[in-house]
């Protein structure tokens, strides 16, 4: 699990161009944006044609030969007409893509909470809470529950399909069926402060079974320390960090930091900011405001005993 | 060719009968032609300002993980320069053009009121500066020119960046109407002898079309800012959910703003263009009237398509397809423009000088824009490109590639009017092919990697996504534009005095601003041409193929038309006197020093609002005095316009009221939508509003409505003791209306902050009881002026101009509260109520 961790690092992944579509929604989207690419290109390529063969040709002409033509309502009916007729076609194409779009029921329900600036994401099945990663089967429905903790927010994996908004009072849906396996980057697109560029997540399309056993995994308590350094790690947490964060299975209950009962098996640190490797993860807890400066997490007076312990503890957590 | 020579003399400085010194002289300036001056220069200024900031963006972004920007820095940069292009460059540049050109062009010698333009500009600039003087006190706004709720929440910005942002944004919005409405009825009084709406030249007709857009969008910003300003400061709910409030509703105020905002940046350009391309390919536009409905209809649509920037807010299919409807049918109207503009150009003979090649950019550029707007219309493709670099690659077609290469070549165009120099035609061209090219480097790129994810307002973004090739190239187009800018700044200062002298004519062009010396005399005109149609110069030059006929009925028509305003002599080709305006105009004074005093005023009440509350208070007091002295200064508004008509500052108060009239429709909508999202009302635990006392108060205020208007009309029938009555009466009654509402006030046993109630009522009745409060000033300073009217002689214009105003005020704010008392005490609610609607 963790070797595959490492080998999907957010530094290989692929371009989230909205023209690489892996689902039937984004692959809709896709013929449209197609559709209408065409369309453009060739009125650009009419209307262009024509500035420039008029620049050319009239160039200089002398002025006696310039016919004083005021208009010609015939000439400007036909060109009122066209592009009425173009954007009723494209009104139509929009709303017949629009209603094929219908929100996919939910074989897998979830629901996703923004934070400045991090994602929270919790399954309806189950004791399973994670951060800024979202795991799918795939070739089944998700329906995705879009909540916001406090400012507005936007989720979009663009090989996916659009973004939909996080709005403080609302719940918005989100719904998709990803076509093939891997890994999907993820962005928050509505800016939401300071860090609204280090709001990713990945979206993890796996098999049927690895999403089960990632599910059974994600839903048992945390793992107890054995080593004595992490052992020394989780007393430090318990007093340092946990009014914070959660770990289940430990007196660890804080809520505004993201859940870390299964941390070591994430892609990343927060939210897309650093790989999740233990150096990082040293990093990070260090000073996370040099990572990430404006986040919530304070720089803990820590020396490098408990820095280690930590780390060591927090690396175990699978 | 005198004319000439005496421009060559002092190109720059307007040659006043009077030669006035230095710095004061442009202090209390109100001639139309310096406040165009002032307003360009202090628009370039931002301009460069606006463009360092895109240079700083630019360089962040170059490669990735760059470091060179804080993410605070970069957030405080980008905010700064999407609000300091629209409101401090586009806007000012634009309000600069008008003010230069539309009395020009209409035969005009001045605006309908010189000194409220001049506190429009001061009022800009007082906006400008405090938007600015952020970065000294705790930093700049740093949530975009959107700024959306609740990000701008004390919660989420705790310095006063927001602040700063919402409060220089009402002072320039109000120097925005102000400017609109002064623009309107100069267009609608101050027109020629002869000149029908529709004759105007095209670009005046766009901004006639344009100032209503301005004063009937810009209200519901104003209102949604003053709904945050009490959010930060007063402990409101609007937008706080957890109060009750809801975010959204700043949304749909500020979009209802922000679309027609773009309007307003592009329909004054298409102004510029239909006035360029026709004299440069030495043909008249092609289907003019045709333009002009295109230019009413796209400002009309630009009010029905809001909601397209929210559709990802989750709004539902109904709208969404209604807003992508409405949104898509611009394109019909837009394109027939183009197309018009192209069949101008056809078969004609082209120019091809400096200020042609801006407009062939535009058009090629613009083209772009419409395009790809018609793409973001399309709700799903808009659910994946929206805030992603894509859209800012769509705008900036419009904006940089519309409205600036716009902006850009009436500048080129009529800066040989303004200054009596040609701009160097090498450079020129050089500056734009510069700038042409390093917009295509930057722009286009962005398409792609809008396209493949990359998000927008992202300080930094991450290496291996394949984003590399595009941002550095982008990057780089930045720098190009920049030098080309450079470029096209150093010719306009180095052809102040270097420029070969431009005489009155130099484009051979059609219409009435080229009419008169260059750069024009303070009085503007010494004669005007007959006008018979839109191309009074043509038809002067052309006296064998006039675009009329001189011959045939339309002569005596025009003449018959003239002669209702200035007498006979007007269909004589030739030149001719225009009757007595403008002797009449110089002999009034010229300059005032209340417009500064009064934007300062302003700028005293504004900067209160962020720290302490002496300053405010002093601002107000030291405000009304201004504002008296200014109803007292011996000036003459607008002084060819006959008795008869309707004095000028009963039309402007009109506007005035139409642009109030939405900002408490978007009171009311806010409180509408904010009881619906609340579904019981009122509150819980909050008490149902009692009618009895309000109701008191409602037959209060109408009854002192009757008196007023009772009054006033004993005015116009020259009966003092019954004006006298019935003015004071009605005062009295308002100021019995005023302490009748703070009785309720006091007894309502809630306060502002409690909840919703507390906001949506205090906020309302508080608004409407400002509005009484300004009716009785101006009751009273109207009042009192009429009185030193001669009361044996038939009443003068400048005599009952503001008891009239007044009036017609003091009922607006009676229809405002019949509204207010039907919504807030009839329709209160007993803790059940609250139908489904949204």
């Amino acid at each position: 699990m963790l070797a595959a961790a490492c080998a999907l690092a957010p530094s290989a992944l692929a371009t989230p161009s909205i023209l690489r579509p892996e689902s039937p929604q984004a692959e809709k989207i896709m013929s449209l944006a197609v559709f209408l690419l065409v369309i453009s290109v060739i009125i650009l390529a009419v209307v262009e044609t024509w500035l420039i063969v008029a620049l050319v040709r009239f160039r200089n002409r002398p002025e006696e030969q310039v016919r004083q033509a005021h208009g010609n309502n015939t000439i400007e009916a036909v060109w009122t007409l066209i592009p009425a007729i173009l954007v009723i076609i494209i009104f139509v194409m929009t709303a017949r893509t629009m209603d094929s779009l219908e929100m996919p029921g939910g074989d897998v329900e979830l629901t996703v909470i923004g934070h400045q600036w991090w994602w929270e994401v919790r399954y309806a099945d189950g004791d399973v809470v994670t951060a800024n990663e979202i795991h799918v089967p795939v070739g089944r429905e998700v329906g995705i529950d879009l909540e916001s903790a406090d400012v507005i927010h936007s989720f979009w994996v663009p090989q996916l399909g659009g973004k939909t908004d996080l709005v403080p009072g609302h719940t918005n849906r989100a719904g998709f069926l990803a076509a093939t396996p891997g890994v999907y980057l993820g962005a928050c697109a509505e800016f939401c402060g300071m860090q609204h560029a280090h709001m990713r997540f990945y979206l993890v399309v796996e098999s049927a079974e690895e999403f089960s056993a990632w599910v059974r995994l994600q839903q048992e308590p945390a793992r107890e320390p054995t080593d004595p350094t992490a052992q020394r790690g989780k007393e430090t947490f318990l007093q340092m960090c946990a009014g914070c964060h959660a770990i289940r299975g430990t007196e660890a209950a804080g809520s505004l930091g993201p859940d870390l009962t299964h941390v070591a098996g994430r892609l990343s640190l927060g939210a897309g900011t650093l790989d999740n490797t233990p150096d990082d993860l040293r990093t990070w807890i260090r000073d996370p405001q040099a990572a990430k400066q404006g986040n919530l997490m304070p720089a803990l007076p820590l020396d490098d005993n408990q820095l280690d312990g930590l780390v060591a503890y927090l690396k175990g957590l699978e | 060719m005198s004319q000439d020579t005496a421009a060559a003399a002092t190109p720059i400085s307007a040659p006043d009968a009077a030669p006035p010194g230095g710095i004061t002289s442009w202090l209390t300036t109100t001639d139309h032609k310096r406040i165009g001056i002032l307003y360009l220069v202090t628009a370039f200024v931002f301009f460069a300002v606006a463009i360092t900031f895109a240079l700083l963006m630019r360089i962040q972004l170059a490669i990735p993980e760059n470091t060179f920007l804080s993410p605070g820095t970069y957030n405080q940069v980008f905010t700064m320069h999407g609000t300091t292009m629209v409101f401090l460059f586009a806007m000012p540049a634009l309000a600069g053009l008008v003010n230069y050109l539309v009395p020009l062009m209409i035969g005009a010698n001045d605006m309908s009121f010189p000194r409220l333009n001049a506190f429009s500009y001061w009022l800009m600039l007082a906006g400008g500066v405090l938007l600015f003087s952020s970065f000294l006190f705790g930093g700049a706004p740093d949530t975009g020119w959107f700024s959306y709720a609740p990000l701008t929440s004390r919660a989420y910005s705790a310095h006063d960046g927001v602040d700063f942002w919402a409060l220089s944004l009402v002072i320039l919005g109000i120097s925005s109407m102000a400017g609109a409405a002064n623009a309107i009825v100069t267009m609608l009084r101050l027109r020629a002898p002869g000149m029908r709406l529709r004759d105007m030249p095209v670009f005046a007709f766009a901004n006639f079309v344009n100032s209503f857009l301005i004063l009937f969008a810009i209200p519901s910003l104003t209102a949604a800012l003053a709904m945050l300003y009490l959010d930060r400061h007063y402990g409101t709910t609007f937008f706080d959910v957890a109060g009750g409030g809801d975010p959204i509703i700043w949304q749909h105020l500020f979009w209802f703003f922000g679309h027609p905002e773009v309007y307003i940046l592009i329909l004054p350009v298409f102004g510029i263009l239909s006035e360029v391309i026709p004299v440069f390919s030495r043909k008249p536009l092609f289907g003019r009237g045709t333009m002009l409905v295109m230019i009413g209809l796209i400002g009309f649509l630009g009010f029905t398509v809001w909601a397209h920037h929210m559709f990802s807010v989750g709004l539902g299919p109904l709208l969404e397809k209604i807003f992508a409807g409405s949104t898509m049918i611009i394109a019909i109207p837009t394109g027939v423009k183009i197309f018009n503009w192209l069949a101008t150009m056809w078969g004609g003979s082209l120019r091809f000088r400096s200020p042609f090649y801006f407009t062939s950019g535009f058009i090629a550029m613009f083209v772009i824009g419409g395009l790809t707007g018609v793409t973001l219309a399309v709700v799903p493709f808009d659910w994946q490109v929206t805030d992603s670099y894509y859209v800012v690659a769509h705008f900036h077609n419009v904006l940089f590639g519309g409205t600036l290469l716009g902006v850009l070549g009436g500048l080129h165009y009529w800066y040989p009017k303004i200054t009596g120099r040609l701009l160097n035609e090498r450079i020129a061209k050089a500056s734009f092919w510069t700038v042409f090219l390093g917009f295509n480097l930057t722009f286009m790129p962005l398409y792609v990697v809008g396209l493949l994810g990359m998000p927008r307002r992202v300080y930094t973004w991450e290496a291996g996504l394949g984003w590399e090739p595009y941002n550095l190239v982008s990057s780089i187009g930045g720098m190009v534009i920049a030098t080309g800018i450079v470029i096209l700044l150093y010719n306009f200062i180095s052809s102040l005095r270097r420029g070969e002298v431009a005489g009155a004519d130099p484009w051979d062009a059609w219409t009435l601003e080229w009419a008169t010396t260059s750069p024009p005399p303070v009085h503007n005109f010494d004669t005007l041409p007959p006008i018979l149609g839109p191309r009074p110069l043509w038809d002067l030059k052309n006296p064998d193929r006039p675009d009329r006929p001189v011959a045939t009925t339309a002569t005596a028509e025009a003449a018959e038309r003239a002669g209702s305003v200035v007498g006979s002599g007007v269909s004589v080709p030739g030149a001719t006197v225009t009757d007595g305006a403008a002797k009449h105009h110089a002999a009034a004074p010229l300059r005032s020093s209340l417009p500064l005093l009064a934007a300062l005023g302003v700028a005293a009440l504004a900067a209160g609002g962020l720290g302490s509350l002496m300053i405010p208070a002093l601002g107000a007091v030291f405000l009304l005095g201004v504002l008296v002295a200014w109803a007292w200064q011996r000036w003459e508004e607008s002084p060819h316009v006959p008795e008869a008509v309707r004095p000028p500052g009963v039309t402007g108060m009109l506007l005035f009221i139409g642009s109030e009239a939405v900002f408490f429709a978007s009171l009311f909508y806010a409180y509408v939508h904010l009881r619906q999202h609340a579904g019981s009302w009122p509150p819980e635990g909050m008490p149902t509003l009692e009618v009895g006392l309000p109701a008191i108060n409602t037959v209060v205020l109408l009854t002192s409505g009757l008196f007023a208007h009772w009054g006033y009309t004993g005015l116009a029938r020259r009966r003092r003791t019954r004006f006298v009555t019935g003015f004071s009466l009605a005062v009295i009654l308002g100021l019995t209306f005023l302490a009748l509402q703070a009785f309720e006030w006091s007894h309502a046993g809630f306060g502002l902050t409690d909840g919703l109630l507390g906001s949506v009522f205090f906020t309302l009745t508080g608004f409407h009881g400002l509005h009484v409060s300004a009716g009785v000033v101006l009751l009273v300073i109207g009042g009192v002026r009429a009185l030193r009217g001669d009361w044996k002689a038939p009443a003068t214009n400048a005599e009952v101009a503001l008891a009239e105003a007044g009036t017609y005020y003091w009922h607006f704010v009676d229809v405002v509260w019949i509204v207010l008392f039907s919504l807030i005490y009839l329709w209160a609610g007993s803790g059940g109520g609250g139908g489904m609607v949204m």
